[in-house]
């Protein structure tokens, strides 16, 4: 369980969130969406701690969200890591990132923490890239294999910042779809989107971000129609 | 052996896009040499702390003001150049020529420098040996690699370090215009060769060597400066595995 209570953040003069508050349950599929410029990502990096808090205040499973992160490694799909496929790294590598956590100096990974990075490039249907380049990668595919390292965690939380950048529709329904898979296993998901057309078929709760929050729905049958008014709103 | 030092670390500068640093790091070095010139000090020990001093100054100029390193690194680099020569001028029996510590110079060389620079070649191999995935996945992108927790800031700081210290030794050998050509060349030709890093690094070092001795056989037959024959030598490598690259993709 996450909860945000109060939560407003400025730089300078500008606000750029004001007075959050809301729970996301374990097991949530939350889509977080608003225009440019809304916050989402700001939100997204308060609550991973890359941002400090200033006022209102986040907890993790009752704790104080620093320190659930002293004992614990969040899952994070940044936002244009696709930027940099162009390095000699082979998928394997870059799974088993996620598994550095509580490794003491000198990190070396045991046969544990491989097999856990081939299971979740398995789970995602892409064990046969492991010992490919990132470079011969498509944009769905590298997204793919930052999927498998977020799932390589452990993590019951997989937070997502604007996942569908880089990705093709058909890649793109793809990935949503392993996205739910992950999320029947009982993975809480936080996506960070500008793409709600799509998401909002596979995800569980919507988030309206325009500096406060403006709605907080479960998705339905009206929830484009809600959507749609939100953003025309919002510009 | 200045070129192996530097080579190695050569993939790494190359990946990590921070050639701009090498550039500029030996021109800083410039101002260690006059203070050193100067003050008649120990030119290795003083361009080190100087060099040394200087990487702490970007780092922590652009860690607490949120400046790009890049635009930090470069001011302080024509600071520094300026301040080199202010120096130089007020040392007015001053002789040795200028030119040699732009374009290196073999000569200058004594035995001192020959331990330096196998003590170097070992640090570089420790490092590299000992935080091998921590450089790989820092060079990869730090700021993901923090969240991960790998120690990436402190990895930045010690790669920063060890590139200082190779090349505040290596500068007066290998010529301040010189050592950048040294240090991105072979990272560039090794990568262009093979894409697994542990081979870059070898062939790096390995490309970077030949091409020192060849280039001082050259420069040594035909009477020409040393430094320049050998960035040549390392060009023409490059532009060959250029092709190599070409007929290496064409096959695939």
């Amino acid at each position: 369980m996450i909860e945000i209570k109060d939560l407003t953040y400025r730089i300078k003069t500008k606000t750029i969130l004001e007075n959050i508050s809301v729970n996301i349950a374990d097991e949530e599929f939350v889509a977080i969406i608003g225009p440019n410029g809304a916050g989402k990502s700001t939100l997204l990096k308060l609550m991973l701690n890359l941002l400090p808090l200033q006022e209102g205040e986040i907890f993790i499973n009752q704790q104080k969200h620093t320190e659930y992160l002293k004992s614990h490694q969040l899952a994070y799909l940044p936002q244009k890591e696709s930027f940099v496929v162009n390095f000699p790294l082979k998928v394997i590598d870059l799974v088993l990132m996620g598994r550095i956590f509580n490794k003491r100096h000198f990190m070396r990974f045991s046969k544990h923490d491989k097999d856990i990075a081939i299971a979740s490039l398995k789970l995602l249907n892409i064990e046969g890239f492991q010992n490919k380049f990132i470079s011969n990668l498509s944009g769905g595919e590298f997204q793919r294999v930052l999927l498998a390292r977020a799932l390589a965690t452990e993590s019951n939380y997989i937070f997502l910042d604007e996942p569908e950048a880089g990705i093709d529709k058909i890649g793109l329904a793809g990935f949503y779809e392993l996205l739910s898979k992950i999320n029947e296993q009982g993975k809480t998901i936080i996506a960070v989107s500008h793409d709600l057309d799509k998401l909002s078929e596979h995800c569980k709760l919507v988030v309206c971000l325009n500096k406060t929050m403006h709605c907080h729905i479960k998705p339905d049958n009206n929830i484009k129609q809600i959507v749609h008014e939100f953003i025309e709103s919002a510009k | 052996m200045s070129a192996i030092s530097t080579s190695l670390l050569s993939v790494f500068v190359t990946l990590k896009k921070i050639s701009y640093m090498s550039e500029a790091l030996s021109h800083i070095s410039f101002a260690g040499i006059a203070l050193a010139i100067l003050l008649g000090l120990s030119l290795n020990i003083t361009s080190t702390i100087f060099v040394l001093f200087i990487v702490a100054i970007i780092l922590y100029i652009s860690l607490q003001y949120n400046l790009e390193e890049s635009n930090v690194t470069m001011l302080l680099m024509s600071v520094s150049m300026a301040v080199g020569i202010i120096l130089l001028s007020f040392k007015k029996d001053y002789v040795v020529d200028v030119s040699s510590y732009m374009f290196g110079n073999i000569l200058l060389i004594n035995k001192e420098d020959l331990y330096w620079l196998t003590a170097l070649i070992i640090i570089n191999l420790l490092f590299i040996i000992a935080f091998y995935r921590e450089i790989i996945y820092t060079v990869y992108h730090a700021s993901i690699a923090e969240f991960y927790h790998v120690p990436a800031k402190l990895i930045t700081v010690l790669l920063l370090t060890i590139l200082g210290i190779n090349i505040a030794i290596s500068v007066k050998i290998t010529g301040i215009v010189m050592i950048t050509a040294q240090l991105i060349l072979p990272g560039m030709i090794s990568l262009n060769i093979t894409r697994t890093i542990p081979k870059a690094i070898i062939i790096s070092v390995l490309f970077s060597a030949f091409a020192s001795a060849f280039g001082f056989l050259l420069s040594f037959h035909f009477n020409l400066p040393s430094g320049a024959v050998i960035v040549v030598v390392l060009f023409v490598l490059f532009l060959l595995s250029l092709s190599f690259k070409r007929l290496f993709l064409k096959e695939h």
